[in-house]
């Protein structure tokens, strides 16, 4: 069965019963209390009117009997006259007891039916109050009162009274809807705040934040138990991503049949890690110890081939120097007659030379001779200049003081006056003159002395040199010998060379052999090193992924 | 000789027109007197040193078996010579009947000069050569200051004796 609520929520939902049970109690408390005035104001009308229309009966029963009798109907007129105060009153009528109008006044609709009736009537319409009041004397009726009272005051009263009961209703009917918005509020807020991180934790995100909840009623406990849950599956949840990320020393102190599990299946785990970890380890060492004795022997092997052609190579150098040789030995044969022809030559200049440098050392000797001599006749030069200025110094003291015994002499003197300052004059052109021949003899000295010792250095060499073409020609002779040797040899080495040709190429042959059977040998071991290493990196992976756990004794 | 004899013809129309004056150099300057007091002029050698004396008093010679002193100008004067002038020739002054000898780098000889070239001394030389000096004159570009001899023997002879 469908239930057309059941999807609101729980606020609309009281809010929706709230307000049905107070809209019912207060249509049903309006009704009934409604009910009860309006009985109330039409008793209290009833009374009322029984009251006058009894005041009036006894004070209208002269009047109809004296009107029955005189028929003036004036003095009934006037008491009614005096009812028509009440404002409430519609019409007034009097008749007798036949039926017959008396007096009245806005009495159409007063026509009664029991009109002989011993006892008041009352009848109510719908907008009016009907009463018949029997005018009664001595137990006959002789007529009767008819009153008509309007109810509008009645109604209107009741409009009003109507009006505040709905007034009074309305408010508190929404007061209680409030009132019921709010106590849902408080209910529902915790469970939707729950309802989301529930829905959160099952799609997967267990990180969430506690439900703060501190009531002490029912949704309290309710928030308080469910943050324990919370924590709970945070905990599991974290001790299972550590255990996943390889952390094994990671603990919980959270109780039950869970935890327990968690924690006997981290324990496992660890056992069987670490029994790993000690397999692999005997396995990395065995494979290593395998790997470096591989390594070895290719190294080994690697090392007799490059031995092989090292040898090889050298061998076929050595048998092309050989060749080279037996060329270099004919072209040695054939240069060392060429020599031997120059140093033939170079005899027959040096001896030429040495002609030569004899004739200058005897030219050298003679002009070091003659300079001596011209030496010896510069210093007699100096020697009279000397002579000569001194006689002209001694010749200008005589001017001088010649001069002066003129001056002294007057008049008379003047003429020897003129010949002494010629006589001076002419001692200082001696000096003059002497002063450049001693300048001349000076440059004369100081060439022939740089003659004299470009002279000797000159006669030093022409002397070394005769000795050093002495020495050359001792050297020419040596150099004659050993050509003769070397031609010798050279042809003993040629001789030699060939045969050692025939001997490497030999070599070679064999050894292109031994490098074939070597190289063979390499392959095997590298082929082997290459399942080792593999073995070795599947080992590595395999450590690695144990590795990945991290075990608390560690 | 015929110039000569017509150079007293020009004296006349000009007398003392010309100063004959015996010219020497002594250490940077230019010295000149009167050759009347001049006795002689001798390459003398070393002179003998006198114990008490000035050191511008350099000792005695002997010419011709006749001692005589020798002033050396120079150190007289107090003139600042940086260099030791060369004592080549002595010149042997007489005057008043003593005779003293001076010092000379180079004897110019008697010179004639045109009268009129004398002038006032500068007051800046040295206080010894302005007292013993008659004037000085400038000719050729040479300042040649004019000894009067007798107050140089008078200013020598004060100095010894103080």
């Amino acid at each position: 069965m469908k239930n057309p609520f059941h999807k609101w929520s729980i606020r609309w939902k009281m809010a929706a019963g709230f307000s049905l049970v107070l809209f019912l109690s207060v249509t049903v408390l309006l009704t009934y209390f409604i009910g009860k005035q309006r009985h109330a104001l039409k008793s209290g009308l009833e009374a009322r009117v029984t009251t006058v229309a009894n005041m009036l009966s006894w004070s209208l029963v002269i009047l109809v009997d004296a009107a029955a009798v005189t028929g003036d109907v004036k003095p009934i007129e006037e008491v009614i006259e005096s009812a028509r105060q009440d404002s409430q009153l519609v019409g007034i009528r009097v008749e007798n007891a036949s039926g017959t109008r008396l007096a009245g006044f806005d009495d159409k609709a007063l026509t009664g039916t029991d009109t002989n009736s011993h006892f008041k009537t009352t009848r109510f319409t719908d907008d009016l109050l009907l009463l018949n009041m029997p005018i009664r004397k001595d137990d006959n009726n002789i007529g009767v009162l008819r009153m008509g009272y309007s109810l509008a005051g009645l109604h209107s009263e009741q409009r009003q009274l109507l009006l505040t009961g709905l007034g009074i209703g309305l408010v508190t009917l929404l007061a209680g809807i409030l009132l019921a918005f709010a106590i849902g509020h408080r209910i529902s807020r915790p469970l939707v705040r729950m309802t989301s991180t529930f829905k959160r934790m099952a799609e997967g995100d267990l990180n969430q934040q506690p439900v703060r909840e501190s009531g002490a009623d029912e949704i309290g406990f309710l928030a308080r138990a469910f943050n324990e849950l919370l924590q709970q599956l945070k905990d599991l949840s974290q001790l299972a991503q550590a255990i996943s990320q390889g952390d094994l020393t990671h603990t919980i102190k959270t109780k039950g049949d869970l935890a327990d599990a968690f924690r006997r299946m981290t324990a496992s785990i660890v056992e069987i890690t670490s029994s790993f970890n000690q397999m692999a380890a005997r396995m990395d060492s065995r494979i290593s110890e395998i790997l470096t004795t591989a390594k070895e022997q290719e190294a080994g092997a690697a090392q007799q081939a490059a031995a092989v052609t090292e040898v090889t190579s050298t061998m076929e150098e050595l048998a092309a120097t050989a060749r080279q040789i037996s060329q270099n030995a004919e072209s040695v044969t054939s240069s060392a007659e060429e020599a031997s022809r120059a140093v033939t030559d170079g005899r027959e200049a040096l001896f030429a030379f040495v002609k030569s440098m004899n004739s200058i050392e005897t030219g050298n000797k003679t002009i070091s001779d003659n300079i001596v001599g011209l030496n010896r006749h510069v210093q007699q030069i100096r020697g009279i200049i000397d002579i000569i200025n001194d006689i002209a110094d001694r010749s200008d003291l005589l001017a001088l003081n010649a001069a002066l015994e003129g001056t002294k002499a007057g008049e008379a003197g003047k003429g020897f006056l003129l010949v002494a300052a010629e006589m001076r004059r002419l001692s200082e052109n001696v000096f003059n003159s002497t002063a450049e021949i001693k300048q001349l003899i000076t440059e004369v000295t100081e060439a022939t002395n740089a003659t004299v010792m470009a002279n000797e250095s000159g006669l030093r060499a022409t002397q070394e040199g005769t000795e050093r073409a002495a020495e050359a020609e001792q050297a020419f002779g040596r150099i004659v010998e050993t050509i003769e040797e070397t031609s010798r040899a050279a042809k003993q080495i040629s001789l030699a060379t060939q045969q050692q040709h025939t001997g490497t190429d030999q070599i070679v042959s064999a050894m292109g052999e031994v490098a074939n059977v070597s190289q063979q040998w390499l392959n095997g071991i590298r082929s082997t090193t290459q399942a080792v290493s593999e073995l070795s990196t599947t080992a590595a992976q395999l450590r690695q992924l144990v590795s990945r756990y991290r075990l608390g004794s560690e | 000789m015929n110039t000569l004899s017509g150079q007293p013809a020009d004296n006349q129309q000009l007398p003392e027109q010309e100063l004959n004056l015996f010219v020497f150099r002594s250490g940077s300057e230019t010295y000149a007197a009167d050759p009347e007091l001049v006795q002689e002029v001798v390459a003398a050698g070393e002179p003998t040193a006198i114990p008490f004396v000035p050191d511008w008093v350099e000792g005695v010679v002997s010419v011709r078996g006749k001692i005589v002193p020798v002033i050396d100008l120079v150190g007289f004067f107090g003139l600042e010579s940086t260099t030791t002038y060369n004592r080549k020739r002595l010149i042997l002054f007489a005057v008043d009947g003593v005779e003293f000898g001076l010092w000379s780098e180079q004897v110019l000889g008697i010179k004639s000069y045109p009268a009129g070239l004398s002038e006032t001394p500068l007051s800046t030389l040295p206080a010894t050569l302005q007292e013993c000096l008659q004037s000085q004159l400038r000719h050729q570009e040479v300042l040649v200051y004019i000894l009067d001899m007798n107050k140089l023997l008078e200013k020598s002879r004060q100095q010894v004796a103080s």
